[in-house]
């Protein structure tokens, strides 16, 4: 069941910080989908390589469908794609995304909401934050960056007195006190974490030596698969072999021979595009299997075969 | 052809609800095959063939004022059958943009919306009423935005909210639903309202079904079937009056039940509500007598084997045991005993 | 009684209560023996909440809720009617399930008549007439966290008031 592509103009580019560029993108032929805070969307992008789908957090206003903006952050390791979108993509040039997805919504039962940002993660939290803002719903935000590198929205973001803002500035040696946001809490609170991989085990690691459950914590985890080393593919019912290259996906990979599989996330979360397969060493590196899972199923998204022994899927 | 709405018949006491003809030829016979069972039976809801049930999201038919009296009469006696927890807010107001946009589309000569920012004037010249309203001020309106556009709309409405990995049922308006209670189980989980359902949850059809239906995406809504059986045209076949139509099902017999017993048909629906992220689950019953019904001779084979072959744990399950003999063996004569029904 | 289904309410035993900085305990009656060893596993420092009457306003453990911050895990001891009066204070003041510890120390529960709308006291029996409306019900195992109560509907359609 995936959802047929929408066509949209890059009407807008706005260098916001020397690595991060904002994006607005507008509709062609139709209106765009209505979206909660929190949504994604996937936007394509044919590269010259190959065709890179990357999933980037809408910013807007949701009560705005006159146009989507994304902030996209300069990968220096990335596989291409964010090199692709801030150093060949135009104002007025043609793209293609899916409609709009939610991985990571606000829980409607907290009673304060506490935004953990780091770097280009404050993305998901600029749509919670007008939301919460026209809502009235209690929030505080807590946004680190590197000041001159990663400093996107920094003045925009003013305080209002349903929802505060602090920021820390790495350059002026400023830093995220989690155990102070976390204590004192009232019992309605529950924390949402967007930012780098370390950002979030912290929050989780501080979160579980304060006794919260999991359950309080909500996290954007998706991100572009990592490279690895290249691997053979073989689909045991199309009698089909496929090399993976070291920085595709294996979902890419198969998408490329013209083999659909459903997926929303890219990023080993969603569980969409679960495939069994028959033999072969996997390194997992999903968050949604559960290990009694992994022996007979992976997550193409994310997650590769070795290199030196062939992956029999049950394709 | 275009749909002529009927005057208004009555889903209780003299029971004059009837089918005409085109009403029976588009009525979604739930049975594909011969033999009933449970499965996640549950597809993208695509638009279906001009004029049938799937043609628009929302199907208005014949019967739409008789349905939109027969809800004021329940909620005048008991207007808690709409239920709107404060966390729902937000939905509530999604669910109306998307009936008042969908219908405005889909049936320009009965309904209208304009929209000037957040000023909407909404016309409905079926049931000849103009309201203009602030959108997201429900002070602007005469009723809750869930009571308001739900009193305007053939079908129950539940609304999900999404969170914790599960489905919660927190809002809805629920006057015609077959044997439950939207009171008692508003709160609850998918796994829990599902509860009292038999055998299905040994088979994991639950547990598949809430993950399909996490992963609806805006504007790509699914549906399914479901249906059981009813005694007289009766829409409000509610736990809360279970007491009051009950014993009908002991009325039965072989002389009546032509008139007397019904198939009723849901049309489920669900949609991702865009800005709340929570999922409409919107119920769409069909009625039809079984004297109607055999005018269909295929529908009337199909029927004689599905009753027949019904565990009877289902059976039970959908209150149908007590009469269940009496219309099979009724039912035996349309069924010409070949390989197959479907002629 | 009829066999528990999904919705059935599961009460946990003394031993899963789980770790936790700190405890808060709801108890109905200290005259159990549930309750001397729930008193005698929980730290020391356990703050307490029992009220004098039968008839607790729960509300008051609502005053204690409030200066509580999230780490605290609440147990909750007593009959059925007690305890989802105390879970439904509690999560309304924003304890998750997974915070909280329900363990049943006496048979208390209450019915809802689906018909009527009222809750009433029954006891482990599984037929009951109405106090409101007069309907006699069977209490199916369906549950209403929400309500605290179990499901009752009319026995027999054919005689939904009994003999009268």
């Amino acid at each position: 069941m995936s959802p047929s592509p929408i066509q949209v103009t890059v009407s807008r580019i706005e260098s916001l910080t020397p690595v991060i560029k904002e994006f607005t993108l507008t509709a062609q032929d139709r209106a765009l989908p209505g979206f909660s805070p929190g949504s994604h969307i996937q936007l394509q992008l044919p590269t010259p390589s190959r065709t890179l789908k990357n999933a980037y957090s809408l910013l807007s206003d949701p009560a705005d469908l006159s146009c989507y903006r994304i902030a996209v952050r300069l990968q220096e390791s990335s596989r291409g794609g964010s090199r692709y979108l801030h150093e060949r993509v135009r104002e007025g040039d043609h793209l293609q995304i899916t409609p709009p997805a939610n991985l990571f919504a606000p829980s409607s039962r907290a009673q304060h909401h506490i935004l953990i940002a780091g770097g280009i993660g404050i993305t998901p939290f600029m749509a919670y934050r007008t939301e919460m803002l026209r809502q009235g719903i209690s929030h505080e935000l807590h946004y680190a960056y590197t000041g001159g590198l990663t400093h996107a929205y920094v003045e925009a973001l003013q305080p209002a007195p349903n929802g505060q803002v602090t920021t820390y500035d790495s350059r002026r040696g400023e830093r995220m006190s989690i155990e102070q946001i976390l204590s004192g809490q009232p019992l309605g609170a529950q924390v949402y974490i967007c930012g780098p991989e370390r950002l979030l085990q912290a929050v989780q690691q501080t979160a579980a030596d304060l006794g919260w459950p999991e359950a309080r914590l909500h996290w954007e985890a998706f991100a572009a698969p990592e490279p690895g080393q290249p691997f053979q593919v073989h689909l045991a019912r199309q009698d089909k072999t496929l090399a993976v290259g070291a920085d595709e996906s294996l979902l890419e990979a198969l998408e490329a021979s013209e083999i659909d599989l459903p997926n929303l996330c890219r990023g080993g979360v969603c569980g969409q595009c679960v495939t069994p397969y028959l033999s072969g060493q996997v390194e997992h590196r999903d968050n949604y299997l559960p290990p009694s899972d992994q022996s007979r199923a992976l997550m193409p998204c994310v997650s590769r075969g070795a290199c030196n022994s062939t992956l029999v899927l049950d394709l | 052809m275009p749909t002529t709405l009927k005057p208004i018949e009555s889903y209780r006491n003299d029971f004059s609800f009837r089918n005409s003809p085109e009403a029976i030829k588009r009525f979604p016979f739930p049975f594909p095959e011969d033999q009933y069972m449970y499965s996640v039976n549950i597809e993208p809801a695509t638009p279906g063939a001009p004029g049938s049930v799937y043609e628009h999201w929302f199907d208005i038919d014949e019967h739409y004022r008789s349905e939109v009296a027969e809800r004021a009469q329940v909620l005048s006696r008991d207007p808690d059958r709409c239920l709107v927890m404060p966390h729902m807010q937000q939905a509530a107001w999604d669910t109306l943009e998307m009936l008042m946009t969908h219908l405005s589309q889909d049936y320009p000569q009965w309904f209208s919306l304009q929209r000037d920012g957040d000023q909407w004037l909404w016309i409905n010249r079926a049931l000849d009423l103009q309201q203009a309203f602030t959108f997201g001020d429900a002070s602007s309106l005469p009723y809750e935005p869930l009571e308001y556009i739900t009193r305007q709309i053939q079908g129950d409405f539940a609304l999900l909210d999404q969170r914790e990995n599960n489905l919660w049922m927190d809002a809805g308006m629920v006057t015609g639903p077959a044997d439950w209670s939207l009171k008692f189980d508003a709160g609850m989980s998918f796994t829990e309202w599902h509860a009292p359902v038999p055998m299905a949850h040994q088979m994991g059809v639950f547990d598949r079904a809430l993950k399909y239906l996490m992963n609806i995406q805006v504007d790509h809504p699914v549906r399914r079937l479901n249906w059981t059986m009813t005694i007289n045209p009766r829409l409000d076949t509610s736990s809360e009056t279970f007491h009051e139509w009950g014993h009908e099902r002991s009325s039965v017999t072989a002389e009546n039940l032509a008139k007397l017993v019904h198939l009723r048909v849901e049309l489920q629906f669900l949609a991702r509500l865009p800005r709340s992220n929570a999922l409409m689950f919107s119920i769409r019953t069909y009625l039809i007598s079984l004297e109607e019904l055999v005018t269909q001779p295929q529908w009337a084979c199909r029927l004689h084997r599905v009753l027949r072959d019904l565990p009877d744990e289902l059976a039970d399950y959908k209150g149908l045991s007590q009469y269940r003999p009496l219309v099979v063996e009724w039912l035996r004569q349309f069924d010409p005993e070949m390989a197959a029904c479907s002629a | 009684m009829s066999h528990a289904i999904p919705s059935t309410p599961r009460y946990t035993t003394l031993a899963e209560i789980p770790k936790a900085p700190r405890y808060l305990l709801a108890l109905q009656s200290g005259d159990t023996e549930v309750a001397r060893q729930l008193l005698q596993r929980l730290p020391y420092e356990t703050r307490l909440w029992q009220p004098e009457e039968a008839a607790a306003d729960v509300s008051q453990l609502n005053t204690l809720l409030q200066a509580c911050h999230p780490g605290t895990h609440l147990c909750i001891s007593g009959d059925e009617t007690f305890i989802w009066n105390c879970r439904n204070q509690a999560q309304a003041a924003g304890l998750l399930d997974a915070e909280m510890s329900l363990i049943k120390a006496a048979d208390g529960r209450q019915a809802y008549c689906v018909h009527c709308s009222q809750l009433q006291p029954i006891s482990q029996d599984d037929e009951v007439t109405c106090q409101h409306c007069g309907v006699q019900l069977t209490i199916r195992e369906h549950f209403s966290k929400r309500l605290g109560a179990y499901m009752g509907v009319c026995l027999n359609a054919d005689q939904p008031y009994g003999e009268r």
